[in-house]
């Protein structure tokens, strides 16, 4: 996937919120698979996963005009998608909570065999982490929400927030380097 | 406090991982004609909007006319005393392409807001009775008295709206109940709940419409309440919708 440009990204919105369907698949070539891995996490039914991903399209196309231009493109999707995928939980009455090891098991038997052993690393390592630093990683680089916004949803100061961010970083990265470089 | 940029490792790890997964099927046919009937409901709302601002311009130009036309008209017929510009006219309001009322037609950007817009939150029933106990006690008290789930609606730092889902049995019925509590006063409102406008029916506290399928009614009310309210009732019980509404004026 190539790495997330919010530019181009705020131009596809401001172009969904004028009207241009094309933009809609732009938006889906760019950010399917991560909202669809998002909405994966709160359901673990493909089904279901798809069908959110199509009612988050739908919202895009409702709300995009809501989007203010300069700020976060990427979090306002990602925002759609988790509402939408609560809303779909409380719709089916089931409990609608946001469980993190759910986001990071995504190497079922249909995922890419190239890059398996990468993924299994990957959920080894997040495995590994402890409750919040865990959270702290799902916030960050699956929603995309800042130090503030992640503040306000814990109920935790902000420098609290930033220590435990930071925390969560570097205990990644050295099981990440560590299962890369096992010898080490 | 500039926020923390991400780890471009621990990123590019993440987006390898998410990027593995196989390329999901979904339609977006619906969101395209969503998108096709957002653009009709825009123009037509512009339509309708420039059609009352040129009604206006029209109704402020007979005004003007009439006003600056009618004093010389009378001077005329008074009689004419040799002095001119005597009873001069009040002056004329100079022609303006602001009107002043141009924004009754349309609801205030700022007052209204897309639920997807904002950020979810589940609330526990301490916060919620310390924060807005004195204001939604009836609504917060269900907690203790029925199974419910609080959600707060957060938008732009602000607590929007509360929503509660709320389970209980009534005569032997089961009611699912969901309120949406207004936090603003009224200052802004849902786009999502312009459904609970214009109901059929209208008692001395609220307005309500009812419908009936598969053996259960479904119910939905609004009232400006503590707040504004808006509150939907499903159940096989007619009267659950009714005693839930007495229960919360």
């Amino acid at each position: 996937m190539p790495p997330l440009d919010n530019e181009q990204l705020n131009r596809l919105i401001a172009a969904v919120a004028a009207g241009d369907a094309d933009a809609l698949d732009a938006v889906y070539a760019l950010l399917g698979k991560r909202m669809f891995a998002l909405a994966y996490g709160f359901v673990h039914n493909r089904q279901d996963a798809e069908d959110i991903l199509s009612d988050s399209f739908v919202k895009l196309a409702r709300f995009a005009h809501t989007f203010r231009a300069g700020t976060n493109g990427y979090g306002f999707i990602m925002r759609i998608v988790r509402n939408t995928a609560l809303d779909f939980l409380r719709s089916r009455k089931r409990t609608a909570s946001e469980n993190i090891d759910d986001f990071f098991s995504l190497s079922d038997e249909r995922y890419s065999p190239e890059r398996r052993e990468e993924a299994l690393l990957l959920e080894g390592a997040i495995g590994r982490l402890p409750a919040l630093e865990k959270r702290m990683i799902y916030y960050r680089y699956y929603l995309d929400l800042t130090v503030r916004e992640i503040a306000k949803e814990t109920g935790m100061s902000k420098s609290a927030v930033q220590r435990l961010m930071e925390s969560a970083e570097a205990h990644l990265k050295t099981y990440l380097t560590a299962g890369q470089n096992p010898t080490d | 406090m500039e926020d923390m940029k991400k780890d471009e490792f621990i990123e590019q790890q993440i987006d390898a991982y998410v990027g593995g997964t196989e390329e999901p099927q979904a339609d977006l046919s619906a969101a395209k004609r969503a998108l096709h009937g957002e653009m009709r409901r825009r123009r037509r709302r512009r339509r309708t909007f420039f059609a009352v601002l040129s009604a206006c311009a029209c109704v402020l130009l007979i005004t003007v006319l009439t006003l600056s036309l009618l004093p010389a008209a009378l001077d005329r017929g008074v009689g004419d005393t040799g002095i001119a510009g005597d009873a001069n006219p009040p002056a004329a309001e100079p022609p303006t392409s602001e009107d002043p009322e141009q924004n009754t037609g349309t609801p205030g950007q700022n007052s209204v807001y897309s639920l997807a817009a904002a950020v979810q939150r589940p609330a526990g029933l301490n916060e919620l009775s310390e924060t807005y106990g004195a204001r939604h006690e009836k609504l917060i008290r269900l907690g203790f008295l029925a199974r419910a789930d609080y959600t707060l609606y957060i938008l732009d730092g602000e607590m929007v709206l509360l929503r509660a889902d709320i389970v209980y049995t009534q005569n032997g019925a089961r009611v699912a109940a969901t309120v949406w509590a207004d936090l603003t006063e009224g200052a802004k409102r849902a786009e999502e709940l312009a459904s609970f406008n214009g109901l059929e029916h209208q008692t001395k506290t609220y307005s309500y419409q009812t419908e009936f399928s598969d053996g259960e009614y479904l119910s939905r009310g609004n009232f400006a309440g503590t707040g504004g309210y808006f509150v939907e009732v499903q159940s096989s019980l007619y009267a659950a919708f009714s005693d839930l509404m007495a229960y919360l004026v």
